[in-house]
C-alpha cells in the first residue's frame, strides 16, 4: 500500500531523516514508533506532503505519490486544531470537502459518524464550546469522513479517557477489517501490541527496528525462561552451573518460587530442566518473550550508548 | 467547486456573517450621514437674529453715505444711531449688541464689541467683515480715491493652467483633480491597513489554533494563503459596495426630509461664507454663479470616467496583494500579535511614505518624487493615484509610458512578493515556540 524508499530530509544542516524504508501493507495496522524528535512527524509530514522530502520516493498502491493523492489520505496531526469559532457541523463539511469530498455527501456521511457517536445535537455548537475530549472526537470524524483508503493518526488516543480511548481503538480496527490501511504514531506501547500488525522503530532519522510484532519480539527474545517451581531456592541455584544465569528470583505465599533464568552458551531448555529436576518439583515453565516496552527502551538506548 | 474556491467562500462567509461586519456595513453610513446632519444642524443652530448697534458719535458714516452699506445677514441686523448710548441703557434696549465707532478705530483697528449673549464666531465674522469693508471704503474717500479706482486696484490675477495639447478644455482649479486623486490614495491606504491586517490577525488564528497542519495535508500552503487573501479582497469590496449603496440610499431619504443640505450641498456652502468668501470664491474663478456651473457641468463631461475608474480598479487590486501577501507571511511567522510588531516597520514605513508623497504632491505634481513614488511598486499603488486623478481629469495629458512601466513593475513586484511570502508562510505556518527573526526569515527563503 505504502512504500517509502530511502527518504532523507535536512532541516538547513540538521538531518532529520536518514534514507528511512518503510513498507506498510494494505488493510494492516502499521505503528510508526520512536522517542521524541526520532523524525516521525517529518516523515509522516512528507507522506501527506505537507512538507517535501530531499531524497528517496514515496510510492501508494504501486504508483509514485502524486499531490491529489491526499484525498486517499486521512490525517490526524499529534497537535490537533479546529477553528475555534465555527460551528461543529460546517467545520466538518469545510474540511471534508477540501479532501474532495461534495457537499451533500460530506453531510450525509457526517450525520451517519454523528449518530454513531451519539453526539447528533453538538452539530450547532462552536468548537470553543466543546472540551477537549468531545472536540478530539469531531476531529476524529473530521479525519475519516472522506473514507481515505491510508490513515494516518499521530498518537491517536492522547487526550481522551480510556472509554472514548477504546472506542476510538474500536473503530479504528473496524477501519481496517472494512479495507482502509491506517499508520498510526504513538508512544503507547501497550496499544501498539494491541492493535498493530506491523512497526518500525526509528531513532536519529533512521529505522533500527522492522517487521511484524510478532517477528521483531521473538527476534529479540534471548533465550530467558520463567521457571515456576516448589523446593529450595539454595538447591535450584546450586543446581544450576555455569551454563545458566539465574537472573532473579521470587517466592509468593503459596511457597511458590518464580526464578528468571538465561541460558548461556549453547544449552538448551531440555539443559537446564535436566539439571534442576533433581532439586524440586516443576510447577511451569515459560518463555520470557520480550514486551515492546522493553524493546523500544532497549533499542533506543543501545543506539544512544553506540552514539557516545 | 475547487479547493481554493472552497478556502475563499469560507474567509468570506465567515467574515460577513460577523456581527462586527454588519455593524460597521450599515452604522458606517449611518454615522456619515449623522455626521453631515449634525454639522447642518450646527451651522443651523442660530437661533435668533442678532440686533446690532451701531453708534457712531461723530457720525462718520452718516457724513460719508456708507449707512446702508452695512449688509444685513440672516441672523444679524445693523442699527445706527449718531448718539452714544449708555452701558444701562443698552441693557435696557432690546439690541444684543453694541459697538461704538470712534475715530481712533482708524489707527487702533480695533473696536469693542458689548454683548447681552455672547455671539457666535459665525455672527462676529459677519459683523467684522462688515466694518472692516466700510472703513476701508472711509479711508479711501479720504485719500481721494474712487471706488472704481479702488476695485481696478483690488484686481487678483489667478492662474489657469492649461495643456499646450489641451487647449481650452478646463476651467476648474487642477488642486480639485489632486484631491480627487488623494482621496483615491486614502482609500487604497486604508483598506491595504485594515484588510492586511485582518489577513495577519486569520493566518494567526490558523496557526495558534493548529489547523493549519490539517488543512495543508489537503490543499497546498500557497492555495490556502491565496484564498485567504482574495476572500478578505472579497470582503473589503462587499463593504465598500454596501457603503456607496447604502450611504447613496441614505442621501436620497434624507434629501426628502433635508433638501437644503443634501440635494444641493451648495446651500450649505453658501450658509458657511460670508459673502466676502463666495465673492472671491467667483473672482479667482472668474466666472459668475451661472457660468460656473455650466463650467462645473462640462468638467464633469471632461472627466474620463473609465479611465480613473480602471486605474483605481488596477492599484487597488496591486496594492492590496501587494501587501497583503506580506501581512500573510507576517502572519504564518509568528505566534501571537505582540510578536508581529517588529515586522510591520517593512509594510508601514512604504504605506506612509507613499501617503506623504501623495499628499506633498498636490503642491508640485511633477516633482521627481512623484515621479519615482509612482513607479516604484512598494508606494506606486498609493502615489499613481494623485496623478490618476489629473490625469482623468484633463489636467495633465495621460501619460502612457509611465503608466505602463508603473503597472508592469507593480505586477512584478506583486508576484515576487507573493513568491517570497508563500515560502515564509510555508514555512513558518508549521513553527512553533521559538521567535522568530528576520535571520529565520532569511533560512525560511533559502531553504524553503
Amino acid at each position: 500500500m505504502l512504500k517509502a524508499e530511502n527518504i532523507t530530509k535536512f532541516y538547513q544542516e540538521y538531518k532529520a531523516l536518514d534514507g528511512v524504508n518503510i513498507h506498510v501493507p494494505p488493510q494492516s495496522i502499521f505503528g510508526l514508533l520512536g522517542p521524541n524528535g526520532a523524525g516521525k512527524t517529518t516523515l509522516i509530514r512528507i507522506i501527506n506532503q505537507i512538507i517535501m522530502q530531499d531524497k528517496g520516493t514515496i510510492h501508494l498502491d504501486g504508483k509514485i505519490l502524486k499531490r491529489e493523492d491526499v484525498e486517499m489520505i486521512g490525517y490526524l496531526p499529534e497537535e490537533r486544531g479546529l477553528y475555534k469559532k465555527m460551528k461543529v457541523g460546517e467545520q466538518a463539511i469545510y474540511l471534508a470537502q477540501l479532501k474532495g469530498m461534495n457537499k451533500a455527501e460530506a453531510k450525509r456521511r457526517l450525520i451517519q459518524w454523528m449518530e454513531k457517536f451519539e453526539i447528533e445535537s453538538w452539530w450547532n455548537k462552536k468548537v470553543e464550546d466543546l472540551s477537549k475530549g468531545m472536540a478530539q472526537k469531531i476531529q476524529f470524524i473530521t479525519t475519516v469522513i472522506h473514507e481515505p483508503k491510508l490513515l494516518i493518526l499521530d498518537e491517536p488516543f492522547s487526550g481522551f479517557d480510556p472509554i472514548n480511548a477504546n472506542l476510538i481503538k474500536n473503530e479504528i480496527l473496524k477501519l481496517r477489517d472494512e479495507g482502509s490501511t491506517v499508520m498510526l504514531s504513538t508512544h503507547n506501547m501497550k496499544s501498539v501490541e494491541e492493535i498493530c500488525d506491523n512497526i518500525s522503530l526509528i531513532n536519529k532519522g533512521k529505522v533500527i527496528l522492522s517487521g511484524t510484532v510478532n517477528e521483531v519480539k521473538t527476534k529479540h527474545k534471548e533465550n530467558i525462561f520463567e521457571i515456576q517451581f516448589y523446593g529450595p531456592v539454595i538447591g535450584f541455584a546450586n543446581s544450576l552451573w555455569a551454563g545458566f544465569q539465574l537472573i532473579k528470583h521470587h517466592t509468593n505465599e503459596d511457597k511458590i518460587t518464580i526464578a528468571i533464568v538465561k541460558l548461556l552458551n549453547d544449552n538448551s531448555l531440555n539443559d537446564l530442566l535436566k539439571n534442576v529436576l533433581d532439586s524440586v518439583k516443576i510447577i511451569s515453565v515459560k518463555e520470557v518473550i520480550p514486551t515492546m516496552d522493553d524493546l523500544f527502551i532497549k533499542l533506543v538506548n543501545e543506539k544512544e550508548m553506540v552514539h557516545e | 467547486m475547487s479547493k481554493i474556491g472552497i478556502i475563499i467562500k469560507r474567509e468570506f462567509l465567515t467574515r460577513v456573517k460577523k456581527r462586527s461586519f454588519l455593524i460597521m456595513t450599515f452604522l458606517g453610513p449611518l454615522l456619515f450621514l449623522g455626521f453631515i446632519a449634525a454639522t447642518f444642524y450646527i451651522s443651523q443652530a442660530e437661533s435668533k437674529v442678532y440686533k446690532v448697534l451701531l453708534t457712531d458719535r461723530e457720525a462718520m458714516f452718516g457724513k460719508v453715505l456708507f449707512k446702508d452699506e452695512f449688509k444685513d445677514s440672516k441672523f444679524v441686523k445693523f442699527y445706527h444711531q449718531e448718539s452714544p448710548m449708555t452701558d444701562d441703557q443698552f441693557k435696557a434696549s432690546e439690541y444684543d449688541i453694541k459697538i461704538d465707532l470712534e475715530r481712533d478705530l482708524t489707527i487702533t483697528s480695533a473696536v469693542n464689541l458689548y454683548y447681552k449673549t455672547y455671539p457666535s464666531f459665525k455672527i462676529q465674522d459677519h459683523i467684522e467683515s462688515q466694518l472692516t469693508k466700510n472703513f476701508q471704503k472711509l479711508n479711501l474717500l479720504k485719500h481721494d480715491v474712487t471706488l472704481e479706482l479702488y476695485d481696478l486696484l483690488k484686481t487678483k490675477i489667478s492662474l489657469h493652467p492649461i495643456d499646450i495639447d489641451k487647449t481650452g478644455t478646463t476651467v476648474v482649479p487642477t488642486e480639485v483633480g489632486y484631491s480627487v486623486g488623494l482621496m483615491l490614495s486614502v482609500i487604497i491606504f486604508m483598506f491595504i491597513m485594515m484588510y492586511g491586517q485582518q489577513i495577519m490577525r486569520g493566518v494567526m488564528e490558523e496557526k495558534s489554533s493548529r489547523i493549519v497542519e490539517v488543512i495543508v495535508s489537503s490543499v497546498k500552503p500557497f492555495s490556502l494563503m491565496m484564498g485567504k487573501i482574495i476572500g478578505v479582497a472579497l470582503v473589503g469590496l462587499t463593504q465598500f459596495i454596501m457603503w456607496i449603496l447604502l450611504s447613496s440610499f441614505l442621501f436620497f431619504i434624507a434629501g426628502m426630509f433635508l433638501p437644503d443640505v443634501f440635494s444641493d450641498p451648495s446651500a450649505l456652502m453658501e450658509q458657511q461664507m460670508t459673502p466676502e468668501m463666495q465673492n472671491a470664491i467667483t473672482s479667482e474663478l472668474g466666472a459668475n454663479p451661472n457660468d460656473m456651473a455650466k463650467d462645473i457641468y462640462s468638467f464633469i463631461h471632461q472627466v474620463n470616467f473609465p479611465f480613473i475608474i480602471g486605474m483605481f480598479i488596477f492599484y487597488f487590486l496591486g496594492g492590496y496583494f501587494l501587501f497583503g501577501s506580506l501581512y500573510a507571511a507576517i502572519g504564518a511567522a509568528v505566534d501571537s500579535e505582540t510578536d508581529s510588531q517588529q515586522f510591520m516597520i517593512p509594510i508601514m514605513l512604504p504605506l506612509t511614505l507613499g501617503y506623504i508623497i501623495a499628499i506633498a504632491g498636490i503642491e508640485n505634481p511633477e516633482s521627481n518624487v512623484m515621479y519615482w513614488g509612482s513607479i516604484i511598486p512598494l508606494t506606486s499603488p498609493i502615489v499613481m493615484m494623485v496623478k490618476v486623478g489629473s490625469m482623468g481629469m484633463g489636467f495633465q495629458p495621460i501619460d502612457w509610458s509611465l503608466i505602463i512601466t508603473s503597472m508592469v513593475l507593480l505586477i512584478g513586484a506583486f508576484i515576487l512578493s507573493v513568491w517570497v511570502a508563500s515560502k515564509i508562510y510555508r514555512a513558518g505556518i508549521l513553527f512553533h515556540g521559538k521567535k522568530v527573526g528576520y535571520k529565520d526569515l532569511w533560512k525560511w527563503l533559502r531553504h524553503g
